[in-house]
Order: C-alpha cells, then structure tokens, then sequence
C-alpha cells in the first residue's frame, strides 16, 4: 500500500474505492488489467461500507445487512493485487489520461491508458433559515461518523428532510438507542403523485419489504413520523436550539441540539467535468449526468464512468456497473474482443435492469420538489463558503444573465472551498424560477482544477510536469 | 452532546483541541474528536458566524481547522494523532 508510484503510468486508473471503484477493480485484474485505485479517505468502502476497516472497533451489527454485506466486497478488494493508494486526492484529469492526486502535502501523477471514474455521490443541498448553525449535519455525516468512529448524539436529535437514507438512520440510531424526538418528512403530496404510476415495480423488489420493514419498526418506536412538513427553520445564538417546522396548517417547534438534515444525493462528477466530458441534463432527477454509453463510456474514449458518479442507482447496482466499466476498459484496452465484452456484460446488464425497476419510483418520490426552492426566504444562506443569500441570486438573474458561470464569477457562489457541491443545485433552481430560461441556458458549473482545493505551494512544487497544455481541450461551453 | 458506541476502555490519543487537552478513541477523525468533545464548530465564517463539521465526508470544508499550523485541514477526512494540535480557522485561512 505504498503512496508512491514507481513507473508513473498504468493501464487503468480507478478513482473511488467505493463499491463501484472496488468491484471494477476486481473485475479489472481477472481480466488481466495492470489497475491502481485510489480514495481520498483512509479506507476501502466509499459512503456505504464506510468504517468496515476502521477503529475504534465496536460492534456495528446493528447497521444491518445491507452494511454486513460490504464485508466480503472490501476483503476480497483487500486481498487483490491490484495497486492500491489512500488518502489520495485525485484533482485533475486530463483527456489524456494525466491524473494529478495529493497526498495532503504532495502531488504525484500517474498516465493512464483508461480511466474509470468511480467517485459517487454527494448529499444535495437542502437550504433553509438557519442550516449553517453548528448543530445542523447531513445525514450522510452523521452516519459516516456512526459507522467509522461509533460516535452518536447522546441528546434528543431531530431528522428532517426526504429520502431513503434519513428513514434509514433513524431506525439505525434507534437501534443503537439514540433519542430522536421526531423525523419531519417534507416529501411533497405532489411527489408521491408523480411516483404512483412506478409504485408496481418498486412494489416487486426488495427495497420496497425493507422501506416497510423501516417504516414500521419507526412507528412502534413511539417516534412521531411526520408528513407533508414544511418551512423547517433552525433558531439559536451560535448553534442551533430550536427546529421550527409547519406541519398541517400549525407551527411546529422542537428543542434539539442537533438537526440531521437530507434532501437524496446527487452525482459527484466534478473529474468527469474537468476532463471536459459531455454531460447531458436528467429531467428525473433534476441534476446533469455524464453522457455515456450503456457501458460507462464518456464522450472522452478513455474516460468511463461508474457506479453513483454515474446516475444514482443505489448501493446494490454499484458493482455491476463498475464490473461493466472494468470489461469495457479490457475491450478499449485491446484485451479482449467486442464479442467477449457483450458476453461478460450481458448478465450484468440484466441485473442493472432489475435493479433499475423499483429506480423509477425513487426518483420520483424523492426528486427535488418546487417547493424546495419556491419558498425559500430571501435572507436563506444559499451559498455557505460565501455567504451569498437567496436574494442576491434573485436579483442577479433578473438583472443580468441567468447563466451559472456568469452569476459564479459576479456573485463568488462557487468559489469558495466547496466549490459549488453545495450551492450550484440550489443557485440553479434559483435561477429557472426567477428568469425562466432553460437548463441548457442556466449550463453547468465550469470545474477547474484542482477540484478540491490543494496547497499553493503544493501546486507550483509541480513545475513542468504539470500536465502538458496541449493535452486539455479548450474549456468552451458545453452543449 | 456525543457519545462514543466504542469500549471505553480502548486504545486513546491526546490532542490538544482548541487550546485543551482532551483524550479521544484512537483512529477517529479530528471531527469526531471534536463533537466527542463538545466542541461542535471550529471555523469563523466571512461575517464572523460559528460554522462546524456538516458533511463528514469531505466535500463542504465546512470543518476545516489549523492541524499543527498548517491552515485550512478538513477535520473530517483527517486522522488524529498523538499530540496534535487542532486550532480554530478564520475564514481568511482558507486562501
Ligand atoms: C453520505 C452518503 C451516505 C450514504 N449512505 C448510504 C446508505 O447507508 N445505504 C445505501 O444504500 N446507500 C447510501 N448512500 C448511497 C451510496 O453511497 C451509494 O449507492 C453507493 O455507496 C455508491 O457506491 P459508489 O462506489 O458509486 O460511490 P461511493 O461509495 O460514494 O464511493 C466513492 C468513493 O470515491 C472516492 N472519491 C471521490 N472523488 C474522489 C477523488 N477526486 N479522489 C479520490 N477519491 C475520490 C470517495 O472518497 C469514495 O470513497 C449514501 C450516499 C452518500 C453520499
Ligand atoms: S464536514 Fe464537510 S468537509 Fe469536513
């Protein structure tokens, strides 16, 4: 597991070693592929199995089966030969196959014949009066923190928000005996509309027993499951004290110290958008995904893409669609046939098709809702880097264009650390309620490397062996 | 407050948080050290508000503190170590 690379080229790249980046690398090296991984945390598994590997060492049987699972995933990752690096931050990505990745303090590169990017997902912002207060977590970090440190409030908690996982973390924290005094569900009635016409395949999978099963061990719980919740606002002086939320035509307040909030997950495809791959606007689900082929494939042939960076499939077709890459990657690599790659990938595309019948209902059920935008409050922070509030965004679509890079470079939302991961949803919906134009027209953030930022002096440290100009193409506006 | 699921009496570090020494379970993000401390911000934002740990995995920088003087550290992709010092971040640090 060394950090150092000694030949500076590979065949295949993996970014992410979540399930996707795991089980591409597995695939990879049984097809005979030369592959090197690399993950920004200490540790194989991504957001799903993350802590598997970790200490402190507690017992997280409680996590259930689904997180039980990824066990055999990381050992068998674990135990492969293929070139593993951690802690490792892959910054730029070049159309050639140029990736810069740092160590915190160092930046080394590696030239990769094939890269697959398998970088899933992040929370999408969820914006409201208040949700900067220290106090306020995603639910994501709140289970990363349960599931690699054992750490949990130890105080009435509140969940707030729409989506599998905060239903999820509840019955987990109920498990393992933390308070919650209340999950406010602010899935709109209009969303559960749109999401019946799929009920009949989402009925048929195994999502659909484990939601019920979630659903009903919350309700003997005692712990008030409310519906239709709206206008949810956090109150306090430094951190937050109070939750307030309407909830049938009434005020609701809560007294908690922490709020877990989640509003579903969006593609992180920020490497796919610095090499400059095509993306292509999702109507489902209200965000841009990378324009691939069935197989993974960018419009950048040596580019691929898997698992949540993808499209949000889910834990469970991660895998399949990073074995996929993987097979893909074997073909473009001139180690196999396209007759081998359509037989290795048949049966993993039928499974990616079963998954992908309960998807459709998800989505729907969970999208991002008109009233998550409509109603926000002027004075609402939309950008937390910046500070940049509702208004300001308002008013720069109505004055000037409505283009997301122009309002970045007037405005800063964008600049700032984050880098838009959790602003540019949110500036984006601003802005085709406040100018109408269309999502072609509001565009994509433009991403420049690095993606996360990197120390100044680790970046000019790179000298000439920063990746050679001519090999970027021009950064001009995508379709 | 935050409490730890871990044996109490597993294999502990000290750091020095926020000008304190405090004892936290070995292996566990600077983050987590924090919240299992009480200390559930780090940063100063632009005006001057508290801002602490939000996404945990990351992506918000939301965390980000002085790790040993050097500035703009996630706390929560950061490892603690025996004898760290963890300081609070202005947001000018994060240039
Ligand atoms: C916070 C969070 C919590 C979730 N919890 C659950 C859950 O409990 N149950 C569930 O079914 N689904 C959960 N999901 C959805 C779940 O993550 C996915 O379905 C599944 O983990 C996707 O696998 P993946 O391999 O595509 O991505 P991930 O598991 O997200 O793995 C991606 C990996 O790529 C790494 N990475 C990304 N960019 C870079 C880079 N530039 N350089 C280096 N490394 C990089 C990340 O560190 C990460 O380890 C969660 C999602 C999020 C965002
Ligand atoms: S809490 Fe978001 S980056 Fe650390």
């Amino acid at each position: 597991m060394s950090n150092t690379i000694e030949d500076n080229e590979v065949d295949l790249l993996i970014v992410g070693a979540g399930p996707a980046g795991m089980a591409s690398a597995l695939q990879a090296r049984e097809l005979g592929i030369q592959t090197l991984v690399v993950d920004e945390k200490g540790q194989p598994g991504g957001q799903i199995y993350a802590g598997h590997h970790g200490s402190p060492d507690f017992d997280r049987s409680f996590l259930g089966k689904d997180y039980a699972k990824g066990r055999s995933l990381i050992d068998a990752f674990m135990a492969s030969d293929c070139r593993r690096m951690f802690k490792s931050l892959v910054w730029d990505i070049s159309q050639d196959g140029h990736a810069c990745m740092s160590d915190g303090s160092q930046t080394s590169f590696v030239l990769a014949r094939h890269v697959i990017l398998a970088s899933g997902a992040l929370e999408r912002a969820f914006p409201f009066e208040g949700w900067t207060l220290p106090g306020v977590m995603t639910a994501g970090g709140a289970q990363i923190l349960l599931k690699t440190a054992g750490i949990v409030p130890s105080h009435p908690v509140v969940l707030a928000g729409s989506g599998p996982l905060l239903l999820l973390l509840a019955t987990q924290f109920l498990a393992c005996g933390v308070p919650v005094s209340a999950v406010l569900d602010t899935t709109p009635a209009s969303n559960w509309r749109r999401a019946t016409p799929f009920l009949a395949g989402f009925l048929s999978s195994r999502l659909a027993a484990k939601g019920a099963a979630m659903l009903l061990r919350l309700r003997a719980s005692g712990i008030p499951v409310l519906g239709r919740v709206t206008q949810i606002r956090a109150i306090g002086n430094g951190k937050i004290e109070t939750v307030e939320y309407r909830h049938e035509g009434q005020i609701g307040r809560l007294q908690a110290e922490t709020l877990i909030v989640h509003q579903g997950i969006e593609p992180e495809t920020r490497l796919a958008r610095v090499a400059n791959a095509n993306h292509a606007w999702d109507a489902r689900t209200r965000s841009w995904l990378p324009a691939c082929d069935e197989f993974g494939r960018t419009s950048i042939p040596h580019i691929s893409v898997a698992g949540d960076g993808r499209a949000i499939l889910g834990a469970d077709a991660a895998p399949a669609t990073g074995r996929i890459a993987a097979i893909d990657a074997a073909f473009a690599l001139g180690r196999i046939d396209r007759d081998t790659r359509q037989r290795l990938s048949d049966p993993l595309f039928k499974e990616l098709r079963r998954l992908g019948k309960p998807r459709k209902f998800i989505d729907a059920l969970f999208s991002p809702f008109p009233g998550l935008y409509d109603n926000l409050n002027d004075s609402t922070l939309v950008c937390r880097c910046e500070e940049i509030p509702a208004a300001r965004i308002r008013e720069e679509a109505r004055r000037s264009s409505a283009d997301i890079n122009s309002v970045k470079s007037r405005l800063r939302c964008g600049m700032g650390p984050c880098q838009g991961r959790f602003c540019e949803t949110t500036v984006r919906e601003l802005l085709l309620r406040t100018a109408v134009p269309s999502c072609q027209e509001v565009g994509q953030l433009r991403i420049r490397p690095p993606i996360k930022p990197v120390g100044v002096e680790e970046i000019i440290s790179l000298g000439v062996k920063e990746i050679p100009p001519e090999s970027r193409i021009p950064l001009e506006p995508r379709a | 407050m935050f409490s730890s699921l871990a044996n109490p009496s597993g294999e502990q570090v000290e750091i020095t948080l926020f000008g304190r020494e405090v004892l936290v379970p070995v292996g566990v993000t600077v983050a987590a050290a924090m919240l299992l401390s009480g200390e559930i911000a780090g940063r100063e934002s632009l005006s001057g508000a508290s801002h602490g740990p939000f996404c945990m995995m990351g992506a918000c920088f939301e965390c980000a503190v002085i790790i040993n003087g050097k500035t703009r550290v996630r706390a929560c992709m950061t490892e603690v170590r025996q004898g760290m010092k963890v300081e609070r971040s202005r947001h000018v640090e994060h240039y």
